[in-house]
């Protein structure tokens, strides 16, 4: 299930997403991150086909929503912070009412994810806590053979527990490299270990989008002593922290670069990465 | 075959995978011909991307000690052990040769030098 | 057809009324009025007129109450499930054409009611249902009412109600008090052709781009912001 964007732009009330321009390739796990208000809630929406398109163009598996909306719509799952589900209805009644849309809604297999992960299939959807209800609309998720899952900040309200099964489950669904994953979140460690694809918005523009390795070549964590970093080129040096026992610095990487040996040279997690590329303009 | 990732931190993740798959090779623990785990299961496995496992395998591949075959996945090339050897011999001359510069820098003398390196050894 | 009658009233949402104090307001009217009619006038409660009134005000009330809790627009998940544009169209038409079907038949077991009333002839009954009609094919109003559009369409709707009602009202009254009175029934009828229909007709256009609106998420959330 590809995506791809070129040039895609929205234009909300107080916020504007611009220009976008990136290509997932089927089979991976893509990480979306930005601060709050960077533009991913929004670019989810254009995913899911919420919002329409205002310029560019966004193709999922070639099909466009103006024309295929159905189709894709029905590869799509989809787990968001809000509740989709009727709370008066039990799980169960949930998941056939809405799953007879669906060309592939599997009965038993919702059973069957429901009983994995611990919930009772005749309850009321009203009456489950916010992490139940993900692990619910979760469960639907994945059972009408979706091609592509779409997660908004699911992990947050997951016990640690639930979060490793929840990890594992994601890596099976790509497994035979057909399916996709997009998911956005603020818990970056879970990326540093697992995402394939990277795209970083900040502001409704694009920061970074592309594979984990083309990420890690881009950039570096310096540290050690502070007039030694500031040797470095100072184009290179995105922000700067000192502290008293010495200074770390985020640097754009190219192969070609050397590093005083004294200075410990390292890859800056995607949360470093965030913090110091967020405080670069600051003095 | 035991392969074991430290979180990144100097060292990038798919050299880690590179360096111990090739020790795995030249030490014999993966046979010539032998089949590797696909790149999805070694990821799955070692909980990396499998961007990173791909990009691991490339490197190998480029290097000639492992090939791909279509459809059916990666194997450990027929490989001359004595070159492999001779190769990595090379590497460990070059870096002895760094650290000789940097023990002269430092007014070390070649009997010291050579004390050290025993007693290290050990 | 077991699944419209299950998402119709499936649609309904008591948590609208804490939202929704216009209409809560509104309909206190129906409470109001005839009490007060009941109480002032020379009517005193009579079995006649407690007739009529359940026969006329009530189903109003119902109408009114039921088109209070429900919204033309969809669920979020209902945009997220697998319909093409022209199905969900058709869902969206078809449920609020149930809706006004639904609330007529009420209307129409009211008129029954009062039937046996010798007064309540044919003219009468018409008159009722063309009134209960108009609020009928009514939608709630959506959107915090800072949004001009808002306003302009509740005081519309606010409007039409109050004309159907007071119309009503003043068919209760002949039909309770066995007022044969023709220029009467004459008079409401032309006020109903004259003011009323236009006021509707005019309403009913705003009323199909609602619809249309509800048709997409991101113009039916413009709508209701």
């Amino acid at each position: 299930m590809t995506i791809e964007a070129k040039g895609l732009s929205k234009k909300l009330k107080n916020f504007q997403l611009d220009n976008l321009s990136f290509t997932i390739p089927s089979g991976y796990i893509c990480g979306l991150i930005g601060q709050n208000g960077a533009g991913k809630t929004t670019l989810l929406h254009l995913l899911l086909g919420l919002y329409q398109v205002d310029e560019g163009e966004l193709l999922i598996d070639g099909m466009d929503y103006a024309g295929e909306e159905k189709r894709i719509h029905n590869e799509i799952g989809t787990v968001l912070t809000e509740e989709l589900f009727d709370p008066s209805l039990t799980l169960m009644q949930n998941g056939n009412d809405y799953g007879r849309y669906y060309d592939a809604y599997d009965k038993k297999a919702m059973e069957s994810y429901l009983e994995l992960f611990g919930l009772e299939k005749s309850k009321k959807f009203g009456r489950l806590s916010k992490g139940e209800k993900l692990k619910c609309q979760f469960a639907f998720a994945l059972s009408h053979d979706a091609k592509l899952l779409i997660l908004d900040e699911p992990t947050g309200n997951f016990d640690p527990e639930f979060r490793e099964q929840f990890f594992k489950i994601l890596k099976e669904f790509i497994a035979d490299g057909s399916r996709s994953v997009v998911l956005a979140t603020h818990l970056t460690e879970d990326l540093d270990r697992m995402a394939d694809y990277l795209i970083f918005l900040e502001k409704g523009k694009q920061v970074f989008a592309g594979d984990i390795e083309k990420f890690r070549d881009s950039y570096r964590m310096i540290s050690g002593e502070a007039y030694k970093i500031r040797l470095l080129q100072k184009e290179k040096i995105i922000r700067m922290e000192e502290n008293a026992y010495g200074a770390k610095a985020l640097t754009a990487h190219s192969r070609l670069n050397r590093y005083d040996r004294e200075l410990v040279v390292a890859y800056p997690t995607i949360e470093e990465f965030m913090y110091f590329y967020g405080r670069r303009k600051e003095e | 075959m035991k392969i074991t990732i430290l979180p990144q931190g100097t060292l990038a993740i798919y050299e880690q995978i590179v360096n111990q798959l090739k020790n795995a090779i030249v030490t014999g623990h993966l046979q010539a011909g032998e089949a590797l785990p696909s790149i999805r299961a070694l990821a799955a496995d070692l909980s990396v991307s499998v961007i990173t496992t791909k990009r691991a395998y490339e490197e190998l591949e480029k290097e000639g000690l492992i090939r791909s075959v279509a459809g059916k996945g990666f194997y450990v090339c027929e490989y001359n052990t004595d070159y492999l050897k001779e190769k990595q011999l090379m590497m460990i001359e070059k870096r002895l040769g760094e650290l000789i510069d940097e023990a002269k820098q430092a007014g070390l003398g070649c009997g010291e030098f050579v004390e050290m390196a025993e007693t290290l050894w050990k | 057809m077991k699944n419209i009658v299950r998402d119709y009233f499936r649609a309904i949402k008591i948590s609208r009324l804490g939202r929704e104090t216009n209409g809560l307001f509104l309909l206190s009217y129906f409470i109001v009025m005839p009490v007060l009619i009941g109480v002032t006038g020379n009517v005193n409660f009579r079995r006649e007129y407690m007739i009529a009134f359940t026969g006329i005000l009530l189903p109003m009330a119902l109408c009114c109450l039921d088109i209070l809790l429900r919204s033309p627009g969809l669920d979020k998940m209902m945009y997220l499930c697998p319909m093409s544009r022209e199905e969900r169209k058709k869902y969206i038409y078809g449920m609020y054409r149930f809706g006004v079907a639904v609330r007529m038949l009420v209307s129409l077991m009211g008129v029954c009611i009062i039937i046996p009333f010798s007064c309540c002839g044919l003219f009468s009954a018409v008159q009722i249902l063309l009134n209960d009609f108009l609020i009928a094919v009514m939608t709630a109003s959506e959107g915090s009412g800072e949004n001009d559009g808002t306003n302009k369409e509740i005081q519309q709707q606010i409007l039409i109600i109050a004309l159907a009602f007071i119309s009503n009202i003043i068919e209760t009254a002949i039909v309770a008090d066995e007022l044969p009175d023709f220029w009467v029934k004459l008079a409401l009828f032309g006020i109903f052709v004259i003011v009323q229909l236009p006021m509707s007709l005019k309403y009913v256009r705003y009323q199909k781009q609602k619809l249309d609106d509800a048709v997409y998420y991101e113009t039916w959330l413009r709508r209701t912001a």
